[in-house]
């Protein structure tokens, strides 16, 4: 297995950020196959993408900055569950807001960080992130002459509990709410004035 | 980094593609779309029948005790948004069919909750064993998604080693599928939809 | 200003005056079960894996007070629960399904088949439409409940030199976007109404937001039509674009319970066009099958000339009231009431 440790330094402020549920106890989530396995907990997403099931895994699953972590890649056709045979190149760029979602400046900061051959069934591509941060890994190779880009999200270093999204609709909500309650008699008059004076 | 997350990131990323490739000199480059690997909740009518039935009440979900059905964004065409699937990796089905009972329009069907019903009604998908990963059929014995299955040898059947194999009857619930103990997983359900597309 | 009510009219059932009071109990109810049901069937699920020892510390909070909630009502918290789920688009409350209209009516343009044990559960609020009219839009549906905090917020900003938007269209347009949203489901085969309309989108978004830990695009949509609301229309979007609005407005115009102006008792003060949220005329006679009997006008009225009555139409226009000066002065030829009355007893509304 060849570790190629590269390092990334962006400098970007992270808009979009999600909930990770760590722990949950109805079903396994797919990282952490038992309390008492010693696997090490991974991440583990799956798509679906022209002929192919794709899995892709992040060990460990929550990556941090300046520590060495790997993506494993595995592919197997729909039809009938052959694994995939082609070297594929792996590259990485940023992922923020401004880059992914209004497509600002998306091309320059696509760094390639390996091709990988197929090992044990499974591609493997070690990485090491200086900067905490949102990454998107693309996978890239070609089967039956036809392209195939694979973009994972990986997230390095923790992000907060509440994204944005959130906490503005929940500050929306409790201004309306509060707006109402301790302005309830004034506004009631100002509404009848200001509608007695437009008409 | 959730699942929500990675499938919210999916779609705008193929939409952007799209944008991106149509738009700046690369025409001719036509990028794979993403799909997902997904089940209906058991019991569902078949996908078109499904897409027109379904109203996005989200009852199926607030029913169902395993917490395990989800529900579509964007990521999958705008038809099947906020429809019901089940992830079977990360939570499968528990085949307990209280969402059949809830769902008013019956786009899930009711089914009785015994052997033979489920059987004959349910069909989410079948699972397929992948001998290169499965730890039972590369000579370490494990046996763990046989102890999984509801419907165990009428829908998986362990041999030699315990070895798995999967019998017709398989419905689909993907409890075999969540235990694996491989990372990734070496038994996997093949969705209905996914086998009629293959059919055509 | 302050004489005695003419004697030959009745007063008004005394209650009708705090209808209004019981409507925002109703609007909060029904707002608190959506946030209260993803909850409970949290809660439903934990206890159903038997897990409250691994529990983290929010999730015993969550498991602890829900607990709390339900156990006065229910013995097995895991089965009996089960009796009320879902939305205001679609739900089960105990034992009975009830479903919006605008649901069936969106499934069986998708699918061109009539599913009869599904449209059976839209019966009954079909039934109370055609009676009460569109009494959904101004008792039930959670997003009139923000959508009017929003219009009262747009009101208070006002002062602040924060101009809301005024601006009107035509009515009738919600009704094209019915018509324009039963083509498109039928076209592309899927219930489309689901992501366009305010309830269901908001009783999707807080079952999402709640128990499957983050919000839908569904969100940004009702964010923007709040925006519309309070920068372009006042409760625009429910005027002017609500399909489900446009499909109640349309069963319950011929509704036999509505409101009606006492003209004996009206001094035409305007006071309850002001209050009117849907922008109608009620000092005119004019309610039409937008009036969503939210009773405002009613709490508002200063001279009790404002009550519910038994009819199947609105009276015609019944010219200025006959306590205003325009009558008084002029009692023979009643043609253009005055809008403005300078004795307004602006202490007497709420």
């Amino acid at each position: 297995m060849k570790n190629t440790a590269l390092a990334f330094i962006f400098v970007y402020i992270a808009l979009v950020s999600t909930l990770s549920n760590a722990h949950h106890v109805l079903g396994r989530p797919s990282y952490s196959l038992n309390e008492d396995s010693n696997t090490p907990p991974s991440m583990a997403i799956e798509t679906q993408i022209g002929e192919y099931f794709i899995t892709y895994m992040v060990f460990p699953a929550f990556p941090k900055p300046n520590e060495p972590g790997r993506v494993n890649l595995y592919a197997t056709r729909i039809d009938n569950g052959e694994v995939l045979a082609q070297p594929i190149t792996f590259s990485v760029r940023d992922d923020s807001f401004f880059t992914e979602t209004l497509g600002f400046g998306q091309a320059e900061s696509s760094e390639q960080i390996g091709v990988q051959t197929i090992d044990d069934g499974v591609y493997r591509q070690g990485f090491l992130f200086r900067k905490k941060g949102n990454y998107i890994v693309r996978a890239y190779f070609e089967d039956g002459g036809e392209p195939y880009e694979i973009d994972f999200p990986l997230q390095v270093g923790e992000s907060s509990p509440i994204g944005p999204i959130g906490a503005t609709i929940g500050f929306i909500f409790f201004l309306l709410l509060s707006i109402n309650i301790a302005q309830r008699k004034r506004i009631a008059r100002s509404k009848v004035q200001q509608g007695q004076s437009v008409r | 980094m959730t699942r929500r997350r990675f499938l919210k990131q999916l779609s705008v990323l193929a939409s952007a593609g799209v944008f991106f490739k149509t738009s700046f000199a690369k025409a001719a480059y036509k990028v794979k779309q993403f799909t997902q690997r997904y089940l209906r909740p058991p019991g569902a009518l078949k996908e078109d029948d499904f897409i027109s039935r379904c109203i996005r009440c989200n009852q199926c979900a607030e029913i169902c005790p395993n917490n395990c059905i989800k529900f579509f964004g964007s990521e999958n065409g705008i038809a099947s948004q906020g429809t019901p699937y089940i992830s079977p990796r990360e939570k499968a089905c528990i085949l307990c069919m209280k969402c059949g009972d809830v769902c008013p329009t019956g786009a899930i069907k009711p089914v009785k909750r015994e052997l033979k019903p489920i059987v004959q009604e349910v069909n989410m998908g079948i699972a397929r064993v992948d001998r290169q990963l499965c730890l039972s059929w590369q000579g370490k014995s494990c046996g763990v998604c046989y102890r999984a299955c509801p419907l165990a040898d009428t829908a998986l059947k362990v041999g030699f080693m315990e070895q798995p194999e999967v019998l017709d009857a398989c419905v689909g619930c993907g409890l075999c599928e969540n235990s694996c103990i491989q990372i990734p997983q070496a038994i996997k359900i093949i969705p209905r939809h996914t086998i009629a597309a293959l059919g055509k | 200003m302050n004489e005695p009510l003419n004697s030959i009219n009745a007063k008004p059932f005394f209650l009708w005056k705090h209808l209004n009071k019981l409507r925002w109990l109703t609007l909060s109810v029904v707002f608190l079960m959506l946030i209260l049901i993803p909850l409970l069937s949290i809660y439903q699920h934990y206890v159903a894996a038997q897990g409250y020892n691994h529990l983290s510390p929010s999730e015993t909070l969550l498991y602890d007070s829900m607990e709390f909630i339900s156990a006065p009502f229910v013995d097995d918290a895991e089965h009996d629960l089960d009796a009320i789920k879902g939305t205001t688009w679609s739900g089960q409350l105990f034992g009975v399904k009830l479903t919006d209209p605008l649901a069936v009516i969106g499934q069986v343009s998708a699918g061109f088949e009539v599913y009869w044990p599904f449209a059976l559960t839209a019966l009954l609020p079909v039934i109370a439409t055609v009676i009460f009219g569109r009494f959904f839009c101004g008792w039930i549906c959670p997003a009139t409940f923000l959508y009017e905090l929003n219009s009262n917020a747009s009101v208070w900003l006002n002062k602040f030199g924060l101009k809301s938007g005024s601006r009107r269209f035509n009515r009738k347009f919600k009704y094209l976007v019915l018509a324009v949203g039963i083509g498109l489901s039928a076209f592309t085969g899927t219930v489309l109404f689901a992501s366009v309309y305010p309830p269901a989108v908001l009783g999707r978004e807080l079952y999402f937001s709640i128990a499957l830990s983050g919000f839908g695009s569904g969100t940004l949509f009702f964010v923007l039509t709040l925006l519309f609301d309070s920068l372009v229309s006042k409760r625009g979007f429910c005027r002017y674009l609500c399909p489900g609005g446009a499909l109640y407005s349309l069963l319950g115009r011929y509704r036999v319970f509505r409101i009606k102006r006492l003209v004996e008792q009206c001094n035409d003060c305007s006071k309850c066009n002001a209050v009117c949220e849907f922008g109608l005329n009620p000092m005119q006679d004019d309610f039409g099958g937008e009036c969503n009997s939210c009773s405002a006008c009613i709490a508002v009225c200063p001279k009790d000339a404002m009550t519910f009555t038994l009819a199947i139409a609105d009276s015609k226009n019944q010219g200025p009231g006959h306590q205003s000066r325009t009558y008084r002065k002029n009692e023979k030829h009643p043609k253009s009431p005055t809008a403005k009355d300078p004795c307004i007893n602006i202490q007497n509304i709420d």
